[in-house]
């Protein structure tokens, strides 16, 4: 389990890397990352979504109501250029974080 | 409470969102997006055998305890909320306006109308004649009776109606120049009718002498309203602060 913390910063990281991939909307994100993180990262799940419209208002994301195959409508989220821009350098800043400590504890870094 | 076949999800759906939207931190479209969420967690769930009841609320625990969530939506609707009292404190103050010019005319129209269909004789002179009492109290009796079926015909519109009333408002709002235009002739006919017109018409119908009386009675008529009027307004605005007070504490 991740601490308090590490969950709030790493939740627009980890949203922007989602999206990266390709347009989602809330829950299906959640589900993604539950799944990636084998069920370690828990999100409360409704606070994703004051997150989700800070990063739209900060113009990281963009978003749209459309009817999904349910018949229900849904919120989809797809990242904008600054979105890009601002993955790109969270990436180098969390790889950063993330070689230090691998070379501090002697592991090999599995990095793609 | 006592099993499973009783629990009606939309019906539990319905409740936890009527609960959310109590809170002004909420925006309609938040509601609609966490309400997605949920049927689609409750969706899900279900598919993994859960029955109805025990998938609701597993899936509304997941999503959050509303008092949290109000908090965390309420740092990034700050402004919206501003926005949202300003824009109610705005409708407010000019329809309470226009309520009281309707009313003022179909009162005036009506007290003037009936009393000289009925060949009733104003007094002639400005002073606390009991002929010019009973057309105060006319008058105010009518303004009373208009200004009541004007809020009950507004409140009628907004319960009974309030899809009809919600598909027009959203229409009228994509024309935003015509919607604006027309108001603009309507509050203004209403205003002029209520201040302007009904005087000309009296100046135009009535001998100098009988205005003397319309005046009076219309001045006296006045007293009784403004004192309901304050009356209703401080009961109401006590009422709805110690409800807020008592709230702030409790939660």
């Amino acid at each position: 389990m991740l601490s308090k913390e590490l969950v709030a910063a790493s939740t627009v990281p980890l949203v922007l890397s989602v999206l990266g991939e390709g347009e989602s909307y809330g829950y299906a994100l959640i589900q993604r990352v539950r799944a990636l993180s084998r069920g370690k990262i828990e999100w409360t799940e409704g606070m994703l979504y004051p997150v989700l419209h800070w990063m739209e208002a900060e113009g990281l994301i963009e978003s749209e109501w459309r009817e999904a195959e349910t018949g229900r409508k849904r919120k989809y989220y797809l990242l904008r250029r600054e979105g890009r821009r601002a993955l790109q350098a969270e990436r180098e800043q969390w790889l950063t974080v993330h070689q230090t400590l691998t070379k501090l504890w002697k592991t090999q870094p599995h990095l793609t | 409470m006592e099993n499973s076949t009783a629990f009606d999800l939309n019906n539990a759906t319905r409740r936890w969102r009527d609960g959310l939207s109590q809170s002004p931190h909420f925006r309609e479209e938040d509601l609609a997006e966490l309400e997605a969420h949920l049927r689609d967690a409750v969706a899900e769930l279900q598919g993994r055998g859960l029955t109805d009841e025990e998938a609701f609320l597993l899936a509304s625990r997941r999503l959050g305890n509303p008092a949290r969530l109000d908090s965390e939506f309420a740092k990034v609707n700050r402004g919206q909320v501003w926005l949202n009292r300003v824009l109610w404190m705005l409708v407010g103050i000019q329809g309470w306006g226009l309520l009281g010019s309707i009313a003022h005319v179909a009162s005036n129209a009506a007290v003037l109308g009936g009393l000289t269909g009925l060949g009733y004789k104003l007094p002639h002179s400005a002073d606390y004649s009991s002929g010019n009492l009973f057309a105060a109290a006319l008058f105010a009796l009518a303004h009373l009776l208009a200004l009541t079926a004007c809020i009950a015909g507004c409140w009628w519109l907004v319960r009974r109606k309030e899809d009809t009333a919600h598909k027009a408002a959203v229409k009228a709002l994509q024309r935003p120049v015509l919607l604006g235009l027309g108001l603009c002739v309507f509050l203004l006919t209403i205003s002029l009718s209520s201040t302007v017109a009904w005087r000309l018409l009296v100046f135009k119908y009535y001998a100098p002498e009988a205005i003397g009386g319309i005046a009076m009675a219309q001045s006296l008529s006045f007293f009784p309203l403004a004192l309901l009027q304050t009356l209703a307004f401080v009961v109401l605005t006590i009422v709805l602060f110690r409800r807020r007070v008592h709230l702030g504490t409790a939660s």
